[in-house]
């Protein structure tokens, strides 16, 4: 850690530049700017998708044996899967965010984005490591907002089941996939229709679509229809449905017209989305969204607190620099423990090693002896700072100041009600004689006041041999509320919920 | 005159003795700070606080009931938060409230405003 | 550069449509676009330490530098990717 003004400088540019990015997550999640979180649960890496995104498409169209792409009026290729990728001889990551132009003529790309689409057009698309593939290609304009794409399906001719593939596709996909006639009467059902409704595909088939509306909710149906019609195109809707029992389910449904080879409507395909679970997902987010700015704020106020006390208490503005640089590494080492474990909490022994190692004791210089504990993360990030203190302390005027001193650790486990204590003694051996400091400074001040918020205690005694500190420090239940709220036990959840919220 | 407290309710060490120091500089005299609910219940039982600033996120718990308790008093307070409004306990949405990271002048300007309200 | 999006949400074909502009108008070809789905690579993305998506990640020249949301605001876009 640089202790000159320049170092100085750079990383508290460095911290800045963090923090406004930290902000900036905070200001894009609170705002809605984002489709999905990536939270690390006890069960490794999970994703949750917001509300916000909607995209009924994505499991059938990545199971899909076609290749299906989406490209924007100018030919950029905004998505494919890895059909579209195996057809044209490449991979997803290198196609998304290239040209179409580079695997077709540019004529063949106008004829295909005519308003109403195209379908069955045959020709060749040259791929990319050399080589051409003859492909029957259909076209669909889908209106986004403001961005208007067409989407492709793009059939590998070269293989002939297309048939057989299709209805493969249709039964391995979770999503509810059937066809409807003209008139909205059910003709096929999948197995995923079959879960999501409830209906088996021999009683339902023959039945109209509005069976699946609740009472009051038919007109919906309608109104869908007249816009596809309307349009000419597929059309999402979010809606709900009733279950064969009578319950109601969330969905996104998208119905789209087909058609055949002289434009005239043969019925609609349906896709129906179970978003359920997900209305229950976005409660989760707004809680972990609460937890994770509570965190990064109060941490804020935590670094605004040392530097302004550490400035207060400062003899000069030399000493400032690296008193608070130096608490500030304490912090962040102390933070950096916590994000491995997704803030569920820390080993006390790895805190200790850190925090030591951090004020450059090496091994030598101190013993640690003491069970595995695990502690909660504020207790954690508070006896961080307090041992950077005692380390720091003992480096200027205590045992690690001369050659033959050093620092004696050790910690127990005492059990006590409602929950177990851990005695953590600090002891400075073969250090220089010190007297008992007249002023009492903010690091005095940190090391026996701040862990009273946790009921715990702090004993500093100067001795002959050296500054003895015994500390008390309650364990708390466990875990923390991140782990809590994404938790895979709805009673655990639920109570963490209310515990949070009253 | 009795001497008007303004009691700070802070579970986060470095966080409540910035909230002291800078309210101390001001002229304020301080209650506290405590750093639970138990803890700011006993204080409000001994000695009524004029006004209050409080945490909103107590080590995992809410401050509410120091809230309503507060409010049974008439004591006026705002609570101190990184969150939004909806994070406020129930019935307090349109607390007054102050943001976490506090600007000092903003934590002083807020602690006059309670004290005013407080009445003389 | 590695913009991870969500599947192919709208948001997520906006968001690719304006790094591919803003690339193409202000970068001149002198970049290189590597596009990441989260659903299907969210080890990748973990380590990346991302945390929603969308999100624009620019590794060189270091440090890295993030941008999140559907890259529709062209002045963060220039904050983050251009070099002074």
């Amino acid at each position: 850690m640089s202790t000159s003004n320049g170092g100085l400088e750079a990383e508290l540019e460095e911290t800045r530049a963090r923090l406004a990015e930290a902000e900036e997550t905070l200001r894009a999640l609170h705002h809605g700017e984002v489709d999905a979180v990536l939270v690390d649960g006890e069960m490794g890496p999970q994703v949750y998708t917001l509300r916000s995104a909607a995209e009924p498409y994505r499991m059938l169209v990545e199971q899909m044996r076609e290749g299906a792409l989406t490209v924007s009026p100018r030919g950029t290729i905004l998505y494919c899967n890895h059909a579209f990728a195996a057809i044209a001889g490449s991979v997803v990551e290198k196609l998304v965010g290239s040209s179409v132009l580079d695997l077709m003529s540019s004529g063949d790309l106008e004829y295909l984005m005519a308003p109403g689409g195209r379908a069955g057009f045959e020709t060749t698309l040259a791929r990319p490591a050399g080589g051409r593939v003859t492909v029957l290609i259909s076209s669909s304009p889908l209106s986004e907002e403001e961005l208007p794409v067409t989407c492709l399906v793009v059939t590998d001719l070269t293989r002939q089941q297309l048939r057989a593939r299709y209805e493969a596709i249709v039964e391995a996909t979770i999503d509810g996939v059937y066809s409807l006639n003209p008139d909205l009467i059910i003709e096929s059902w999948n197995s995923g229709a079959r879960r999501l409704y409830g209906y088996e595909a021999a009683e339902i088939i023959g039945q109209s679509e509005r069976v699946l509306y609740p009472e009051d909710a038919a007109h919906g149906l309608d109104a869908l229809v007249q816009q596809v019609r309307a349009l000419g195109h597929a059309v999402t809707a979010d809606d709900s449905r009733r279950r064969k029992d009578g319950s109601i389910v969330q969905v996104i449904f998208c119905l789209a017209p087909l058609r055949d080879g002289d434009g005239r409507l043969t019925g609609y395909a349906a896709v129906a989305h179970d978003i359920t679970e997900r209305k229950s997902q976005e409660r989760t987010r707004q809680l972990l969204l609460g937890e994770l700015n509570h965190r990064v704020k109060n941490t804020l106020a935590i670094v605004q607190s040392i530097a302004s006390q550490t400035l207060r208490r400062a003899e000069s503005l030399e000493e400032f620099g690296p008193s608070f640089s130096g608490r500030l590494s304490a912090l962040s080492t102390a933070h950096n423990i916590l994000t491995e474990t997704s803030w569920s909490g820390a080993n006390l022994g790895s805190l200790v090693r850190d925090q030591l190692a951090l004020g450059g004791a090496t091994s030598e210089r101190y013993t640690c002896t003491g069970p595995e504990v695990w502690l909660d993360p504020q207790p954690a990030v508070r006896l961080a700072l307090v041992l950077h203190e005692l380390g720091t302390n003992a480096r200027k005027y205590g045992a690690l100041s001369v050659p033959e001193g050093r620092v004696d650790l050790a910690w127990r486990i005492e059990p006590a009600e409602p929950a177990p204590i851990i005695r953590l003694c600090w002891r400075e051996v073969n250090g220089p004689r010190i007297s008992v400091p007249g002023r009492r400074g903010f690091g005095s001040m940190l090391i026996e006041q701040s862990l009273r918020a946790d009921g715990g205690h702090a004993d500093m005694r100067f001795e002959p041999e050296g500054l003895h500190c015994k500390f008390r420090v309650p364990l708390g239940k466990g875990g923390s509320r991140v782990e809590a709220l994404t938790s895979h036990d709805p009673a655990e959840r639920a109570s963490t919920e209310k515990a949070v919220f009253g | 005159m009795s001497t008007k407290y303004i009691l700070v309710v802070e579970d986060e060490f470095l966080v409540a003795l910035d909230m002291e120091t800078i309210l101390a500089d001001a002229g304020f005299e301080v209650l506290g700070p405590v750093g639970s609910v138990v803890e700011a219940l006993r204080l409000i039982g001994l000695h009524q606080p004029t006004a209050a600033l409080l945490d909103n996120n107590l080590n995992g718990q809410s401050v509410g009931p120091v809230a309503v308790a507060l409010n049974s008093r008439n004591v006026p307070f705002a609570f101190v938060t990184g969150n939004d409004r909806e994070s406020l306990p129930p019935g307090f949405n349109d607390s007054p409230m102050v943001r976490k990271p506090f600007n000092p002048n903003g934590l002083i300007s807020m602690a006059r405003t309670l004290l005013e309200a407080a009445g003389p | 550069m590695t913009l991870y999006v969500a599947g192919a949400s709208r948001r997520s074909l906006r968001a690719v449509d304006n790094v591919r502009e803003f690339c193409e108008q202000e970068l001149t070809g002198n970049y290189d676009l590597e596009v990441v789905d989260l659903y299907r690579a969210v080890e990748q993305a973990k380590a990346a330490q991302i945390i929603a998506a969308p999100t624009l990640l620019r590794h060189e020249p270091g440090p890295t530098r993030r941008v999140i949301g559907d890259m529709s605001d062209r002045h963060r876009l220039r904050e983050a990717i251009k070099v002074a």
